[in-house]
């Protein structure tokens, strides 16, 4: 200790003649905590044409939590991505930021990179998975934003299904926030697992159905690809040229909810 | 003529780091004896038979030692570095021009020398490790250019004095004390500067003081009102000789420099270094030779927030000590031995808002942590001249390396010959191995990461050449060079635009090339110079050789000057080098292409108005990049630029 304070004292000396720089020059920020909050779902999605639909995985990589707009200032570099499971029972930690201002966030849903971590549950098998590349009808060479697998049962019918999502998505997570000197604030995200089996992707309120995307597998194998959603169409009145657009465009953004939902109100610690 | 001003002629010329000891018994107006304190080229003594003055007296004898260059260093003088065109009058920002060295980026003082990135070149002033030569972005050297006496390159197989650098080496040597009181100021566009030093004690003493202000933060605001600028640098030394053959000082200097940007109502730090030294010496002048002992101190506070975004900061608490003979051995044969030890205790401050899992927050965390590294060496060298015109500089470094808890050793044998072929043609070569400890991408201070389990980084250096005198004042040199790299730690010649820079990634790799270099001293009525390398560097990252991200394969620099009389000036340089290969993030070998070339014209013009040898006032014109020239690095397709830097200045000397 003595030898940092003489080399101090010796150096203070020298810094009279040109300064020392300064400390952080920002005001105190606030803490945002932006998690995923507990998995809240029967064990079987049931469906409006009576198919109950379970999940072996719902996985998806969250992160990049970042300002949507807004005079926000953001003081924490958050550009990372958690491969989760979606399913899990406890709140799960998406990322902690430092702001100031009056911010409007937003999380990626988008490939694991290099610097992507796991969360709770999941191993480096899962990981390995997600991270490895592979094409789809949008993109190349790339990662997984959202894997499910599952099967869907009907009476006697059983259809299974394993999609890959690769491409991204920003989604926004909640109006503007004024985020304070000091704040303690927590978000909680909510995920929708049923919202990809929507009839429609343009709003909450429509049934969930699976006989349309049943009927799509055309082999017969018993198992629905996502190639083959992409050759059947999507209602008339809908922007999307497929079943599977639909899904991959309109639906997959939708699982992770956050936008003007109850869990998505900041709440204030004392 | 005086013996001063023969010490000043000479330096001028370009024999720098030249003494005089003059033993003229009846002068008792004579400073006493002072060796060199440069620590920057061999050193060779003769004595010379001086005509007897016409004085009723005793007969004078004096002896004259000289400093011979290293066969294989660039050497440039302070007279001839104030006139290169697009230089700014800054000894440090003509590096750019030697044979060699391939910028990164027009403008930006970071350049790759022979292959070895910018974090592997070594900074030396008066003896002193720097940890950066140059203040923020296109800024001017962090030393008074006044106090510059030379500077000298080495590209490889550089000197054993010179350790745990695995690249180049820029050793600058500081202007001798001055027998008067003397001094020079600069008023630029951008900075204010000055220097001024005195005898005291009857000229046993001298003290200087000297710095540089800018005010360019005051100029950027109304242009850019969110940006904040700021750099300064102060110098300070004070020597006295105690006895005719003791001689002590001190030596202080510093640099401060710091960027910011309001963002969202908040300033956001974008740049912020400083370092401080203050360097105690002493030297015993032998009958043959000197002793030079030195213990330097340093304090050295990098930002991370150009790295990592991050506001916050490393220190790096260094103590250095350094002990020097030089001795004559034989006639002809000179002997230079010594040792130095350092210590760096860096410590890092902890990421204030950082997100604690953060994967990034991590990283840096791990790639610069609080820790004590220490490195500590011997070396020798010999000056051999076996044979007439036969000049032979064997020499040996060991060190030892503690880099957080990982212990490293190393041994660098170097060698560097010159041969006379005949009167004015020389034949040079040198060959040298050299070890260094991971560095970061570019020289900043505080910023060394730990990751020196992975081993030291290494290399082994060639090149052969020759030279020939085509006049008095020009030389011609032709040279080939090679060199290959282990476990380097460069992360900009292994990145690719497309992804973040890899720091903590190791890389082979290897550099070969010619190297041509025309020059006619600036200071002649017509000067110049036509430096041009041709070169190719490869990185080798999983068995896959590319080439670096920014290997250029043709660089050129074409400079001239001309003195118009009346002590009117004026001088243009041009500027070539090809583009940068178009690396994407899978390597894909030799299967790349090329940016676009480059080429941009400086120019410059000087009115002096002198009144004595020594006084003077000049009013500089000067523009870098007058083309308004842009670039493009790798996959980008935005073109940076045009960085141009005009400048209106004044300078002036007493």
């Amino acid at each position: 200790m003595r030898y940092l304070e003489l080399h101090t004292i010796s150096i203070l000396i020298l810094a009279v003649g040109s300064g020392c720089l300064p400390d952080d020059l920002r005001d105190t920020p606030g803490q945002v905590v932006v998690s995923l909050a507990p998995a809240n779902l029967p064990s079987e999605v049931h469906t409006a044409d009576g198919w109950e639909i379970s999940f072996d995985r719902f996985w998806a990589s969250l992160g990049d939590v970042d300002r949507a707009m807004g005079d926000c200032a953001i003081y924490s570099d958050n550009h990372y991505v958690r491969v989760v499971d979606i399913l899990r029972p406890e709140s799960q930690r998406l990322a902690t930021l430092y702001a100031l201002g009056d911010c409007r966030f937003v999380v990626g849903i988008m490939a694991p990179r290099d610097n992507a971590i796991l969360g709770a549950g999941l191993d480096e098998e899962a990981m390995a998975l997600m991270s490895a590349p592979g094409n789809d009808q949008f993109i190349e060479n790339i990662g997984t934003a959202v894997h499910v697998a599952g099967t869907a049962r009907q009476g006697e019918r059983a259809i299974t299904f394993a999609w890959f999502f690769r491409g991204g998505v920003p989604r926004p997570m909640c109006d503007s926030i004024d985020v304070r000197a000091d704040d303690m604030l927590s978000i909680e995200l909510r995920a929708e697992p049923s919202a990809l089996f929507r009839s429609r992707a343009d709003s909450a309120e429509t049934s969930l159905r699976f006989e349309e995307l049943a009927a799509a597998d055309a082999d017969g194998d018993g198992e629905v690809t996502l190639a083959e959603l992409f050759v059947v169409s999507a209602g008339a009145d809908e922007p999307f040229a497929s079943a599977g657009e639909r899904m991959y465009r309109g639906l997959v953004p939708e699982v992770v909810q956050g936008m003007n939902v109850e869990l998505c109100l900041p709440r204030r610690q004392p | 003529m005086h013996l001063s001003a023969v010490f000043r002629n000479l330096a001028r010329a370009g024999f720098a780091a030249l003494a005089i000891q003059g033993a003229i018994a009846s002068a008792s107006d004579v400073v006493p004896p002072r060796a060199t304190t440069g620590t920057t080229s061999a050193t060779s003594t003769a004595s010379a038979a001086v005509p007897e003055p016409a004085l009723e007296e005793d007969p004078v004898e004096v002896t004259i030692r000289g400093e011979r260059r290293s066969a294989q260093a660039l050497s440039l003088a302070k007279d001839e570095l104030r006139l290169i065109p697009g230089a700014f009058a800054d000894p440090f920002r003509a590096l750019e021009s030697l044979p060699g060295v391939t910028p990164i980026i027009s403008g930006l003082p970071f350049f790759y020398v022979r292959g070895a990135p910018p974090g592997n070149a070594g900074y030396f002033f008066d003896g002193v490790r720097i940890p950066a030569l140059y203040h923020v972005g296109i800024g001017p050297s962090v030393v008074q250019p006044a106090l510059v006496r030379d500077v000298d390159v080495h590209r490889g197989g550089y000197p054993a004095r010179f350790g745990r650098f695995a690249g180049a080496v820029v050793s600058a040597g500081a202007t001798p004390p001055g027998e008067t009181i003397h001094g020079e100021a600069s008023l630029r566009l951008y900075d204010v500067g000055g220097l001024i030093e005195t005898p005291f004690a009857g000229g046993q003493g001298s003290v200087l003081a000297g710095g540089r202000y800018s005010y360019t933060g005051a100029l950027l605001s109304l242009a850019v009102p969110e940006l904040t600028l700021d750099y300064r640098d102060f110098q300070a030394r004070v020597r006295y000789q105690l006895t005719p053959r003791d001689s002590i000082g001190v030596f202080a200097f510093s640099s401060y420099d710091f960027l910011s940007e309001e963002r969202a109502g908040q300033e956001e730090v974008l740049f912020a270094s400083e370092f401080y030294r203050a360097d105690l010496r002493y030297q015993h002048d032998l009958d043959d030779g000197e002793l030079q002992a030195g213990v330097t101190l340093g304090y050295d506070r990098g930002g991370l927030s150009m790295v990592s975004g991050e506001q916050r900061y490393v220190v790096d608490l260094s103590i250095a000590a350094r002990v020097q003979l030089r001795t004559s051995l034989a006639e002809g044969l000179l002997l230079r031995a010594g040792g130095d030890a350092r210590t760096d205790n860096y410590r890092a401050e902890p990421p204030k808002y950082g997100d604690p899992e953060s994967p990034q927050v991590a990283r840096f965390a791990a790639l610069f942590p609080s820790r004590l590294d220490l490195a500590t060496g011997l070396w020798l060298e010999l000056d051999w001249t076996p044979a007439p015109g036969v000049d032979l500089h064997p020499g040996l470094r060991a060190d030892f390396f503690r880099l957080g808890s990982s212990t490293e050793f190393s041994v660098d044998p170097r060698i560097a010959a010159t041969v006379a072929l005949t009167e004015l043609l020389r034949a040079q070569g040198s060959f040298g191995l050299a070890h260094q400890p991971p560095s970061f991408a570019i020289p900043l201070p505080g910023l060394a990461p730990a990751t020196g389990a992975e081993g030291l980084q290494r290399t082994v250096q060639g090149d052969l050449g020759v030279e020939l005198d085509l006049d008095a004042e020009t030389t011609a040199s032709v040279v080939l060079f090679g060199a290959a790299f282990f476990g380097m730690t460069d992360a900009l010649g292994t990145n690719s635009t497309e992804a973040d820079p890899n720091f903590e990634q190791r890389s082979d790799g290897h550099a070969f090339g010619a190297e041509l270099y025309v020059k006619r001293k600036l200071t002649s009525r017509l000067g110049g110079f036509i430096s041009y390398t041709l070169s190719r560097s490869n990185r080798i990252l999983d068995k896959v050789t590319f080439p670096s991200a920014f290997d250029r394969t043709h660089v050129a620099s074409l400079a001239l000057a001309y003195d118009w009389g009346s002590n009117w000036r004026s001088g243009a340089r041009a500027v070539f080098y090809s583009g940068t290969p178009k690396l994407t993030a899978v390597l894909a070998g030799n299967n790349y292409d090329r940016g676009d070339a480059f080429f941009r014209l400086d120019f410059r013009v000087e009115k002096r108005w002198v009144w004595d040898d020594s006084t003077w006032i000049s009013l500089v014109f000067e523009v870098l990049n007058t083309t308004l020239s842009k670039e493009t690095l790798g996959l980008e397709d935005d073109p940076i630029g045009p960085i141009v830097v005009p400048n209106l200045g004044m300078e002036a000397a007493f």
